[in-house]
């Protein structure tokens, strides 16, 4: 059966079908409060305005999520908000889970778009804002996450959208909504899409990150993905893989955040910019080389004027890129894996946090 | 004296068994041709197949066909009222005749386009690595 069967088959209504394919958001609102750490979404009936959608799926539907959004609604204006927004994107995180086999698991940075403006000051009074959009920017301008492989939420199967955060006062009563876009399948009658049949693999969009700290502008390697005691929100998994699953990593990002003190963020980038980045699977080089095209920095510098009326103006910068790689990388099962970020002596931004972000997919056996 | 009860056997006309045939299959077909050119509502499939069937044994002059239409559409519309009242025999309740029943989900082989939503492999056989291709308009 070919693409136009298969689609006149199950996509299209008509006599001797029955099933309905749309474009279709599941979307869900919820206020994020200090203190509160995990939130869990579409669990609640459906309310205008707030969620459309209240899972598990019913037995006539079935869901296929192709990219991830979400947005909370706030404008990050002083470097208070933008340290509280790197939280949100280098320590929170998404997971998804169907039938309680996680999914995915994706670092903030990976869906959350976000508002910032730069506050500029004329000489006398007038404080005024110039606020733009950020997040993760696709080639085609989505920002959010698009997923090389649809996640299935099939006929009443069990879901979980858990979002962890460091839950950071400055989201106090901020509305987080979520957006999951996709393809619905809706039938005249209960159905279920037979993901599994006889196969024996699975494959899911998954993003690989690993957030650490940056202790000190002394030459340092990062060795990322490799401990497994770190804090769950600072780390999706670590090599090697298990001998159940292998990776193939078709982007990379890496996300440089505000320090603790803020100081320009022109000097962020044009610091992290030499950092080397090195991979070896099983002893041999991979990839060797610096981070002019995979290295994003989010950060707010409040600067006073020495001007009357001495006006505090804040400059914001926020560079987000990937590199999408023209060959994937692939990690096979149980490899020995090195994966090394170096940072040369008098680099800048101490204190703060650097993320490194994997996209891909993972192929795993059903165990 | 009793009389003997004679047994009348059961003839075999195969005039009306083909009629009757011809007015089966035409109150199935006759929606699906109209349906192509004006799509029809499902809940209409029985009566245009009855009507179809009736106005068919009309114009051929063959009686039993267009009776039979009327027969058959008549059980279509009613059987599934009735199975509703009496619960059926447990099995689930058919959807107005016409619509086909969900078929049964096809099991995808290899990975041909694994971004393409409808080639889904969720579970596969044959895990092949997607290729920039396949995976650069995703980012």
């Amino acid at each position: 059966m070919n693409t136009t069967e298969l689609l006149n088959k199950y996509m299209y209504p008509g006599y001797m079908d029955n099933v309905v394919r749309k474009q279709y958001p599941y979307y869900d609102t919820l206020n994020m409060v200090t203190g509160t750490t995990e939130y869990f979404f579409f669990q609640t009936p459906v309310a205008p305005f707030l969620r459309n959608k209240q899972l598990p799926v019913t037995g006539s539907e079935v869901f296929f999520i192709t990219g991830i959004s979400a947005y909370p609604v706030l404008n990050h204006v002083t470097t208070a908000q933008i340290d509280a927004l790197n939280e949100l994107l280098q320590q929170s995180f998404l997971e998804i889970m169907v039938d309680n086999r996680v999914q995915m698991k994706l670092p903030g940075a990976d869906f959350i778009k976000y508002q910032y403006a730069n506050a500029t000051a004329d000489q006398v009074v007038l404080t005024a804002l110039n606020t733009h959009m950020g997040g993760n920017l696709n080639q085609d301008g989505f920002i959010g996450r698009k997923l090389p492989i649809p996640i299935l939420m099939n006929s009443q199967s069990n879901f979980q959208f858990r979002l962890v955060t460091p839950g950071n006062a400055v989201y106090n009563g901020i509305a987080f909504k979520l957006v999951l876009h996709g393809l619905q399948l809706d039938k005249l009658m209960t159905f279920e899409y037979d993901a599994l049949k006889e196969n024996k693999l699975q494959q899911i969009p998954w993003t690989l990150y690993n957030t650490v700290v940056i202790p000190s502008g002394a030459q340092n390697t990062f060795q990322l993905f490799q401990n497994r005691a770190t804090a769950p929100n600072l780390i999706s998994g670590t090599f090697p893989l298990s001998n159940i699953e292998t990776f193939s990593m078709q982007a990379i990002e890496v996300l440089v955040n505000q320090p603790d003190v803020p100081i320009d963020p022109a000097t962020i980038f044009n610091s992290r910019i030499t950092n080397e980045l090195f991979i070896s699977v099983d002893d041999r080089v991979y990839y060797n080389g610096d981070l002019q095209n995979m290295l994003s920095v989010v950060a707010g510098f409040g600067q006073t004027l020495t001007t009357t009326p001495d006006l505090d103006v804040v400059n914001m910068f926020n560079q987000r890129q990937q590199l999408i790689f023209k060959t994937p990388l692939n990690f096979p099962a149980n490899a020995k894996v090195n994966f090394n970020l170096t940072q040369p002596a008098g680099s800048l931004g101490i204190t703060g946090e650097i993320s490194v972000i994997l996209r891909g997919i993972v192929t795993r056996r059903v165990a | 004296m009793a009389r003997r009860r004679t047994k009348r056997k059961v003839s075999f006309d195969s005039k009306i068994v083909i009629d009757v045939g011809l007015a089966g299959l035409a109150t199935r077909l006759i929606p699906q041709v109209v349906n192509k050119f004006m799509p029809l509502d499902p809940t209409l499939y029985s009566v245009i197949g009855a009507g179809g069937t009736y106005l068919a044994g009309t114009l051929l002059k063959k009686e039993v066909l267009a009776n039979a239409g009327i027969a058959l559409g008549l059980v279509e519309l009613v059987s599934p009222m009735v199975e509703e009242i009496i619960g059926g025999f447990g099995s689930p309740a058919t959807l107005p005749m016409g619509v086909k029943a969900s078929p049964t989900p096809i099991a995808i082989k290899g990975a041909p386009a694994l971004n393409d939503p409808m080639y889904l492999a969720d579970y596969t056989n044959s895990p092949a690595v997607q290729s920039y291709n396949d995976y650069s308009g995703s980012y």
